[in-house]
């Protein structure tokens, strides 16, 4: 009996150790290492570091330089989310139609997902060139303006991940059953009161999973910043991840692993935070 | 005036034809059911009438209007979906309310649809159930909240699709008994579509048969059991189907009508002496018409299936199989057993061979 239960124990580590492997390596020991990281401060080299303990984490957490970076974020993040989700579900209604050709536009809308970050930046990159581009607009996209250069970035981010949330939305649709907006049909609505009455809270489960993904997505955008702005003008498009990349060096390297591990807490938190207030307006279909 | 009317009603998907020029009148008060096998046109029928499809050619009426052009949604039906389609995102209560909501009229504020909504929950059982989501409840309840929500309205036209093929056995014929009350109770006009015979014997006041989108018959489920207009209907109505096989009219002149066929001779009434002697016919006799007796169509048993009340044998007549429903409540009969068959002159069908329509009887 029991040194049955010892074997089916042992099997079950066993059968565990492969994937606690892979997530030890890749993942739990580089988090320890920046935490670790973050309680030290770097020589000039790096070949010697000095313990610092936690105020290191307070002095950099509460600094000018991480609020700001996050303020940015956060707007990169705003700019972002709402709008693409918005756009992404209007696409994706358009495009869930059975139409002779339909797939056509299904594949221009999702091919996004296709294009590299890099690839899309450098595309907007000469779209929204002051000078040349068809986009720029010193009203709204000006990459040379500091209040406005966000939006600029804001606009990349949102057709970047255009594809992604036109695919998940549309499978989200075609999971709606036919019969049930029959039914809403013949109850007397058209397809606008449909879609808000029944499609929508039918989907919320996608769009609460695209939402999520989106965020983060947004609090980890570094590619299209790099290529579109640099970080400027003036630091106006230094998100987290671009300053957290900009201390690489040695001397720079603690105070990196602290905003490292704040923009790991704030990404944790907000996600977390959706989840929960998402899920109570959520439907789940059982 | 009929509450429902198809006339000349073709629809067509690409290449195939799902129904084919579809004539019929529905009195008001009905409770028709299109009855026929699985790709035969009749949900296409019933989703034409709520306006869920477009008909290709033909006009659809309901009461004195033509509803071609009129959006399902205006159009007055309400319909059970086979899989029922609830919301399943909201409550009973409000998969019932549903319909009040989206046909807002002034008399309807949400005190008198809650009043609606409890009345009719009350009249299908349901009222324990109201603040429940579909998920929760079992298959039964979800096809009595799908119900509720169609009739809570009160609609000109109560359209079914299949409502009991997802329930077991026992709740299938407790639910007939159940539709059959509403329906009577309501007076409203009913149609129902089905592949299964029996709840369109037992619940129909009329029957459309049809078959490869075409019309087969009309008629009161009596009619349709007793004087079927073709062999398709013949042996689709009925379990097990009715006994065809071909055979020559002989008229005698003193009044003594036969048929020949391959497994012997049967005696044919008077209905059937305005045919030619010596037609080629098709003989129909069901199952439940031929009875063992001392002489007859000699026949070997092949097999018997014993239900308790009643036992199918399946034997050899001849070169035909054929069917005979045994309920004298007699001892089993084993495989190999050779008997003797009769069949009343009153019970026999004959059909044209060629086109499989029921041929002219002289009236008795």
């Amino acid at each position: 009996m029991r040194s049955r239960r010892v074997r089916n124990a042992l099997a079950g580590y066993g059968l565990l150790a492969p994937a606690l492997f892979v997530f030890a390596a890749f993942s739990f020991y580089p988090l320890w290492r920046v935490i670790w990281l973050g309680l030290h401060e770097q020589n000039r080299t790096g070949t010697n570091q000095r313990w610092v303990g936690v105020n290191q984490y307070t002095d950099v957490l509460t600094g000018e330089e991480f609020r700001g970076g996050l303020w940015i974020t956060a707007q990169f993040v705003l700019l972002t989310v709402p709008i693409g989700v918005v756009i992404g579900i209007l696409l994706a209604v358009a495009a869930n139609r059975r139409l002779r050709g339909i797939k056509v536009f299904q594949v221009i809308f999702s091919s996004t997902i296709a294009s590299s970050t890099a690839v899309t930046a450098v595309i907007f990159f000469v779209l929204l060139e002051p000078s040349i581009g068809y986009l720029s607009d010193p009203w709204i996209f000006d990459l040379l303006d500091p209040d406005r250069a966000i939006f600029a970035v804001a606009l990349t981010g949102v057709w970047q991940n255009l594809g992604l949330t036109f695919i998940i939305t549309l499978a989200g649709l075609q999971a709606v059953p036919d019969d049930i907006l029959e039914a809403a049909r013949l109850d007397g609505f058209g397809p606008i009161r449909s879609f808000a009455r029944v499609t929508l809270p039918m989907i919320t489960p996608t769009l609460l999973f695209l939402s999520v993904a989106l965020t983060v997505f947004g609090l980890q955008a570094f590619a299209q910043i790099d290529v579109l702005t640099g970080g400027g003008p003036a630091g106006a498009t230094e998100t987290l991840v671009f300053k957290i990349f900009n201390s690489q060096e040695p001397r720079q390297l603690g105070e990196g692993s602290v905003m490292s591990v704040g923009l790991f807490l704030v990404t944790g938190t907000v996600a977390t935070l959706q989840f929960w207030l998402l899920e109570r307006r959520v439907h789940y279909a059982n | 005036m009929s509450a429902i009317s198809f006339n000349g009603v073709t629809k067509r998907f690409d290449d195939t034809v799902a129904i084919d020029d579809l004539t019929l009148d529905v009195g008001a008060g009905e409770f028709l059911v299109l009855l026929g096998p699985s790709g035969c046109g009749k949900s296409t029928a019933l989703r034409i009438l709520a306006g869920l499809e477009q008909a290709t050619t033909g006009t659809i009426s309901i009461g004195d209007r033509v509803v071609n052009d009129i959006d399902a949604r205006n159009r007055d039906v309400a319909m059970v979906f086979q899989s029922y389609a609830l919301y399943p995102h909201m409550t009973v209560a409000k998969n019932i309310e549903s319909p009040l909501i989206g046909h807002h009229s002034e008399d309807n504020d949400k005190q008198s649809r809650r009043e609606m909504v409890e009345s009719v929950a009350a009249r299908l059982g349901l009222e324990s159930l109201l603040d429940r989501k579909p998920g929760q409840l079992s298959g039964g309840q979800r096809q009595r909240v799908a119900l509720a929500r169609a009739i809570v309205r009160r609609p000109a036209v109560f359209l079914m699709d299949e409502p009991l093929s997802n329930l077991d056995a026992s709740l299938r014929a407790q639910t007939r008994a159940e539709l059959v009350e509403l329906h009577r109770s309501l007076g409203t006009t009913f149609v129902y579509v089905t592949h299964d015979q029996v709840e369109a014997m037992t619940m129909a006041t009329s029957i459309a048969v049809l078959d490869e989108g075409r019309l087969q018959q009309t008629g009161d489920p009596r009619t349709i059991y007793e004087r079927p207009a073709n062999a398709f209907v013949a042996r689709f109505i009925g379990n097990p189907a009715m006994n065809l096989t071909p055979g020559e009219l002989k008229l005698g002149a003193d009044g003594q009508h036969f048929v020949h066929t391959a497994g012997g001779t049967v005696a044919v009434d008077g209905r059937w002496a305005g045919l030619a002697d010596g037609q080629d016919v098709t003989v129909g006799i069901r199952p439940e018409h031929l009875t063992i007796a001392d002489q007859g169509l000699p026949a070997t048993v092949l097999s018997a299936e014993w239900l308790g009340y009643e036992q199918i044998l399946n034997v050899r007549c001849g070169d035909d199989l054929i069917a005979v429903r045994e309920s004298d409540g007699g001892e089993l009969i084993g495989s190999g057993t050779n008997l003797r068959l009769s069949a009343h002159a009153a019970d026999i069908h004959l059909f044209d061979p060629s086109t499989g329509l029921r041929l002219a009887e002289a009236s008795t």
